[in-house]
């Protein structure tokens, strides 16, 4: 083209786009995702950083040593995913604010975690081959109470369970020295709502209140974890 | 109610309680409450950003490098397993893998152009030259 010769139309078209409506929804919708992220608030930004700490706690052994991040993580990457098309991923409608919607799918995944966790934990416990003294092959749940067996505690195993109690054990002795809190704790480990809690230790909405507020504040502080630093 | 109920049931029953309390905080209330936690509200509400950003990023770069190697996949075929995204060519079946913790791309399918592709791939020019 250096030899001063006219272009020709066709010449001057900078760039040739291939790409289809699909994938142009997909990258329209990521720029949104992307815009959507940068408009977080910090309020919005750290409820949902406590949002997913709490709901990866949950999971105990199920989160296999993730993090609330690893959890805030996938739910960005399972709206992009889903950015594409509404039957797959977390597809972000968008007359719901971005985060809600990053709540749910919080919420959603970390469930499926736990469902995963169990399903694999059964598989596991199935395909272990034990044999008794004499060679004969054994199920491992051959042993296992009748009452336990259709429990997802049928496929801990007894450290486990003793490791698991000793976790709410030690939950508990944190708030030992605050007997609301101790009391909260106690009551929403044994199914209580909120009602019954306040009317079995007779608190009242602001004492409730006041002490959810210390447990969470205890449990996410930089003495029980909560820092990632 | 411990003996016929798994613990490990009542320590998530307790958590995710106390995850959905947080979500009908006020946006002052929960800044108050990551001050008294021991933290610096913009700082944590900067790293969480980061989180997002860098899963967004990461989701990007996978993308853009397998779509300059000519390799093609489903999207929707990402799975998760051990902290990282696993997916496959659907020409020549090689692998790929990323986190979105970091960013770390892995697989074959990084090593260079898919052999199956039939797809005509403009390359951009080198700015240097």
């Amino acid at each position: 083209m250096s030899n001063g010769t006219p272009r020709t139309p066709w010449q001057n078209i900078p760039l040739l786009i291939d790409i289809s409506n699909f994938q142009l929804r997909g990258l329209l919708e990521k720029m949104e995702v992307d815009r959507a992220i940068e408009a977080l608030t910090s309020s919005e930004l750290v409820r949902l950083q406590k949002f997913a700490d709490f709901r990866v706690r949950g999971l105990g052994r199920a989160a296999r040593g993730r993090t609330g991040a690893d959890l805030l993580g996938e739910a960005v990457l399972r709206t992009l995913i889903g950015a594409e098309d509404t039957q797959r991923g977390r597809h972000w409608n968008k007359d719901v604010d971005f985060e809600l919607h990053l709540k749910g799918a919080i919420r959603g995944i970390s469930s499926c975690w736990r469902r995963h966790f169990k399903e694999k934990e059964a598989y596991l416990v199935s395909e272990l081959p034990i044999h008794d003294a004499k060679g004969r092959e054994q199920s491992p749940l051959d042993n296992v109470p009748q009452e336990n067996s259709l429990t997802s505690s049928a496929h801990a195993a007894p450290d486990e369970l003793l490791i698991e109690k000793e976790k709410e054990e030690r939950v508990l002795t944190i708030f030992k020295d605050d007997p609301e809190a101790a009391q909260v704790v106690q009551g929403l480990l044994d199914k209580l709502k909120k009602d019954e809690i306040m009317s079995k230790y007779g608190l009242g909405e602001k004492q409730y209140a006041a002490a959810v507020r210390r447990i969470r504040v205890k449990l996410l502080g930089r003495r029980n974890g909560g820092s990632k630093e | 109610m411990a003996d016929k109920e798994n613990h490990d049931e009542r320590l998530e029953r307790l958590m995710n309680q106390l995850a959905e309390s947080v979500l009908g905080l006020s946006d002052e209330a929960i800044l108050a409450e990551t001050i008294e936690a021991g933290f610096d509200p913009e700082q944590e509400a900067e790293r969480t950003r980061l989180v997002l950003r860098q899963a967004s990023k990461a989701f990007d770069n996978v993308n853009n490098r397998l779509s300059n190697l000519g390799h093609s996949i489903n999207p929707h075929d990402w799975r998760s397993g051990q902290g990282s995204y696993h997916n496959n060519c659907l020409n020549c079946g090689s692998s790929v893998s990323f986190t979105t913790a970091t960013g770390e791309m892995r697989g074959d399918a990084l090593g260079g152009l898919c052999p199956e592709s039939d797809q005509y791939t403009i390359r951009r020019r080198d700015p240097s030259r």
